[in-house]
């Protein structure tokens, strides 16, 4: 897109240093999202695992599957 | 006003090349400018109006076929009309902050929509219907990919300046931006900012690193499109903003005024339920149109009028009380009722270019009533203006009005005596009336029981 003036004067001292503070919020933000993300993979594996709650995860809702019979059929 | 083609073109209505607003038979349209076309279209077909109208963040109008005022317009729009145009130096450190937080939530839908606000002043608010909204949809404008906000700039200078001041250093710095109209500058910000907000990330970043910046780049200019921005850093600066915004904070507690009708109650309780019922008697069962209650304190008369009336704009003098009368008009959802500061004895005057781009309070009256409530003793003792003088400035205000005169042997009074000269023989109920009578005709008296108050209802002779 071609580049369209504005009718204020933007200033360009507040052009650049929005672009600098805007990095080092966006920054901010995904470290601080990583941060939780880390956070999160912790606690999926607790030392008790009767600890977890039914919902903890798709695994621990998933049935248990009788694998002989898979094994019988050759399917 | 201009005289354009067929219509007066708004005074404060010039500088943006989007559009314009005019005023034709008592009717207020918005021109759209040819040049403007594509990002008005876009506002439309992209949602956004429909979303920012739902959400009441801004004003709603409709596409009108009347003849443009001047050539080279692509549509003419007649927006909503704001019964009373407040300007931001009259708004609260609340309301103000209410204003800041529009601005910001309304750049980040309008970048969901692919469009942007292209300026960010404070003049664009109004408090409508007990809330904030913007006015002028030809701000908002399509957004080029990896652009920076052009408005970020006049954002810092017309909200969060004023806001850093009236929160760490002083409220009445609010004053600042009567005189400064395109906002505080930052470097003057900076300065007055105690030393311990370079602490505090936000105001480090956005006051004062902004302010160095600016002198750092004064006679650097930079080449359009020289500087870009990820959406991600965009969200990063807006995110950074509100954080800083929700972080000033200002008690209304401890003014001046806030103290003086704490310590000292003028009223009994069941002489200020008389006051209350002989005012609502001598209003009248309405409608009342536009109210003016000056001297409102925190509104408990202009919330009494105001089931009666299309809007009360409650004035005071103090910020805690217009503080915390915004307070209970944004809890109590109240349509009805604007509190505004003014004082009475240096009112807003009209400012900006050629004297015409903000309205004086006079040239946004007459309100069709005037309340002046235990008023007129501030005016003509604490201020040594002769009552002629106060006649006369009602008579300019107010088509009709009820005014209380607080008599020498009040307490009140009697205070504001304490410690002075007294030169004011002259302040009697029946010298009041004379000055009254040159102006008005005096059509209804009640006493206050329980007080030696009297309560006076006048029309403009």
């Amino acid at each position: 897109m071609a580049v369209e003036l504005a009718y204020l004067d933007p200033g360009a001292g507040s052009l650049v240093l929005q672009v600098v503070l805007g990095t080092i919020a966006a920054g901010w933000v995904f470290f601080r999202h990583l941060l939780q993300r880390l956070r999160s993979i912790g606690r999926r594996a607790p030392a008790d695992p009767a600890a977890l709650p039914a919902e903890a995860g798709p695994r621990a809702a998933e049935p248990r599957v009788d694998r002989s019979d898979i094994d019988r059929t050759g399917r | 006003m201009t005289l354009a083609t067929t219509g007066l073109v708004h005074p404060a209505s010039f500088r943006d090349p989007s559009g314009f607003v005019f005023e034709r038979e008592g009717t207020l349209y918005r021109q759209v400018a040819a040049t403007f076309a594509a990002d008005y279209d876009h506002l439309l077909a992209s949602g956004l109006y429909e979303r920012l109208v739902g959400e009441r963040l801004l004003v709603r109008h409709e596409e009108v076929d009347v003849p443009p005022a001047r050539p080279g317009a692509h549509r003419v729009l007649r927006p909503e009309r704001v019964p009373f145009v407040s300007h931001p130096y009259e708004w609260s450190f609340g309301q103000l902050k209410d204003a800041a937080r529009l601005t910001l939530r309304l750049q980040r839908t309008a970048l969901e929509h692919g469009m942007t606000l292209k300026d960010a002043s404070a003049y664009n608010v109004q408090l409508h219907r007990g809330a904030p909204v913007l006015i002028d949809t030809l701000s908002l404008r399509r957004a080029e990919d990896e652009a920076p906000w052009v408005a970020y700039r006049q954002f810092c200078q017309h909200f969060l300046a004023p806001l850093a001041l009236m929160s760490k250093t002083d409220v009445q710095l609010g004053k600042l931006t009567r005189v400064f109209l395109d906002g505080v500058p930052l470097e003057l910000c900076s300065r007055l900012l105690p030393w311990s907000t370079r602490l505090r990330p936000g105001l480090l970043g956005h006051i004062h690193a902004h302010a160095a910046s600016q002198r750092r780049h004064a006679d650097r200019p930079v080449a359009p499109g020289a500087v870009r921005m990820s959406r991600r850093a965009l969200l990063g600066l807006l995110d950074s903003l509100e954080m800083t915004i929700e972080g000033l904070a200002w008690r209304p507690s401890g003014t001046e005024w806030a103290d003086y009708y704490q310590a000292a109650r003028s009223y009994s309780a069941s002489a200020l339920e008389d006051k209350r019922r002989r005012v609502l008697e001598l209003v009248g069962p309405g409608p009342l149109g536009v109210v003016w209650d000056l001297g409102a304190n925190e509104g408990a008369f202009s919330r009494a009028v105001a089931p009666r009336a299309d809007l009360v704009v409650s004035f005071d003098i103090d910020p805690a009380a217009v503080e915390r009368s915004w307070i209970a008009v944004r809890e109590a959802r109240d349509d009805r009722v604007l509190p505004l500061l003014l004082d009475l004895t240096n009112p807003s005057p009209a400012q900006g270019w050629a004297h015409e781009e903000r309205a004086s309070l006079q040239d946004r009256g007459p309100a069709d009533l005037v309340l002046a409530l235990a008023l007129v003793h501030h005016l003509a003792i604490g201020n040594n203006v002769p009552l002629e003088r106060i006649s006369a400035f009602l008579a300019e205000l107010g088509r009709t009005a009820v005014v209380e005169f607080v008599p020498r042997d009040d307490p009140m009074v009697q205070r504001m005596l304490a410690g002075r000269e007294d030169v004011f023989g002259g302040y009697t109920l029946e010298a009041f009336e004379a000055a009254l009578s040159q102006r008005f005709k005096i059509d209804g008296r009640a006493p206050i029981e329980g007080s030696s108050r009297t309560l006076l209802r006048l029309v403009r002779a």
